[in-house]
């Protein structure tokens, strides 16, 4: 059902079907990496159990700006969807501090069904 | 060397003054009576009234000695445990005095706060964060595979890291002094974390992170590996620590962290929105003059170019300084220290020119 992702959508394929796609980017932090996670979800059972969870999250709820100190992380999340009854596009931009309740379920969700990407054996 | 911290009626004497031989004293009792950041308000301490002050470098020429204030000297640590949990500032479970504890993370953030602050009495005559003896408040154990640690503003966060990439985040001493150095530059310079003068916030604190390490070695700059968060990486992942500041974009290279972005020079500066305009990518430029510069003079970093920069860090400052406007204020601090011409400040110049922020001949 999920895989982890850098370019396809696996959304959006067909026009007459049901598809989502999911992005959760990290920055900041202290080691400064950038790593981030993408799930899709095809089928009506699929898509309508992420849009639930999705839909529970506070997107109008505005940019809570920067976050006092320094390293703090910061997460990007995207969703792409195709579906009759909701909009196309969403994107929010969440410091770590403000990552809870449907937005720390959604992010933490995405990270677990996102397939981590094989490590090839040491050099 | 004499370090010292001075009381305000002494300040407002000092900023009044036009002595020559003072007029340095007075510069910077000047900066410190017009730059007092919210966080460096008076503070209440055991009872006693602590106006803001400043320290001065009696090791200076024409800088005024003074003591006073006993006590704030000595550091004030406080180890709290979030026990997993994401909340602040959990549990206290190793305070000043106490002996180690049955708890690998707790006696390391405690000992690298300790390392820290002596690097910074020791070389730079600073009490602490502030100048004042500010206590020293670490969490560790914060939040469940957390692969990060951070300065929230009031004290030091560590995370256990998520075992696969990341280990616990207080086995490396310069990610301690790198935390605590976010303190410093919060109560001094206050550099926007944002764009260039974010790079430069960041870049401060890889450069007191890598001076600990060396303080606490006793390693010349020539010895010193230059490394940033050495031993965090699991054997798993291909790399040696979090970013090198001899050579930037060298620390790993690994199929799943991929490699090290860091440009090493202004030809590679990176534009993004991401990291706070990428704070944490193109502070290797900045690393790498300093590191550059510092190998050039050999010796003790700290001691020589590591001074330099601090006394940029606690000189005039804009909040907002981009990379050549820190370059100029280490030449002028370099020159006031060490002299116009000298051995350190020509090193200085060199570097800043090798990263490309400085491309001409300073006009004197």
């Amino acid at each position: 059902m999920s895989e982890q992702t850098d370019d396809e959508t696996g959304a959006g394929a067909d026009a007459g079907a049901r598809a989502l796609r999911i992005t959760v980017a990290r920055s900041g932090g202290v080691a400064g990496m950038s790593p981030s996670w993408t799930v899709t979800a095809e089928g009506e059972n699929d898509v309508d159990g992420w849009l639930d969870l999705v839909e529970s999250c506070p997107w109008d709820a505005g940019d809570a700006g920067d976050p006092d100190g320094a390293d703090r992380i910061v997460y990007t999340i995207r969703v792409l969807v195709q579906a009759p009854e909701v909009e196309g596009e969403r994107d929010a931009r969440v410091p770590e501090q403000q990552l809870t309740g449907p937005w720390r379920d959604l992010v933490d969700r995405v990270k677990a069904e996102a397939a981590p990407r094989p490590r090839r054996a040491k050099r | 060397m004499a370090h010292s911290i001075v009381p305000p009626y002494l300040l407002a004497r000092l900023a009044e003054t036009d002595a020559e031989g003072l007029q340095r004293a007075a510069l910077a009792a000047r900066r410190s009576l017009a730059a007092d950041p919210p966080l460096r308000a008076e503070r209440q301490r055991e009872g006693v009234f602590v106006p803001s002050s400043v320290v001065l470098d009696a090791a200076e020429p024409g800088m005024a000695s003074f003591t006073g204030l006993a006590g704030v000297t000595e550091p004030q640590r406080t180890i709290s445990d979030a026990e997993g949990r994401e909340r602040l500032p959990g549990t206290v479970v190793r305070r000043e005095t106490d002996g180690p504890v049955d708890d690998v993370a707790v006696n390391e953030a405690y000992d690298g706060l300790g390392a820290t602050h002596a690097l910074l009495l020791e070389a730079f005559g600073r009490a602490s964060i502030d100048g004042l003896g500010l206590p020293l408040d670490a969490t560790v154990h914060y939040g469940e595979d957390y692969d990060n640690a951070f300065w929230d503003g009031e004290r030091m966060v560590f995370g256990d890291g998520d075992g696969e990439v990341f280990g616990r985040f207080t086995a490396s001493l310069s990610v301690i002094g790198h935390e605590l150095a976010h303190g410093v530059t919060q109560y001094t310079a206050g550099l926007v974390y944002e764009g260039q003068s974010g790079a430069l916030n960041e870049s401060f604190s890889d450069v007191i992170g890598a001076l600990v390490e060396q303080h606490r070695l006793g390693q010349t700059a020539g010895e010193a590996g230059w490394l940033i968060g050495e031993g965090l990486f699991t054997a798993a992942v291909e790399g040696r620590a979090l970013r090198s500041m001899i050579e930037p974009g060298t620390a790993y290279d690994d199929d799943v962290l991929g490699r090290d972005p860091q440009p090493a020079d202004m030809a590679g500066y990176i534009e993004t929105a991401d990291d706070n305009g990428g704070v944490h990518l193109n502070s290797g430029i900045p690393n790498r003059a300093f590191a550059l510069a510092a190998r050039a003079v050999g010796g003790f970093a700290w001691e020589g170019v590591g001074a330099v920069w601090y006394d940029a860090m606690t000189g005039p400052l804009d909040e907002r300084s981009d990379f050549a406007a820190f370059a100029e204020a280490t030449l002028v601090a370099s020159d006031a220290r060490f002299g116009a011409g000298s051995e350190v400040s020509s090193a200085i110049a060199e570097a800043w020119r090798t990263v490309g922020v400085r491309s001409d001949e300073r006009a004197d």
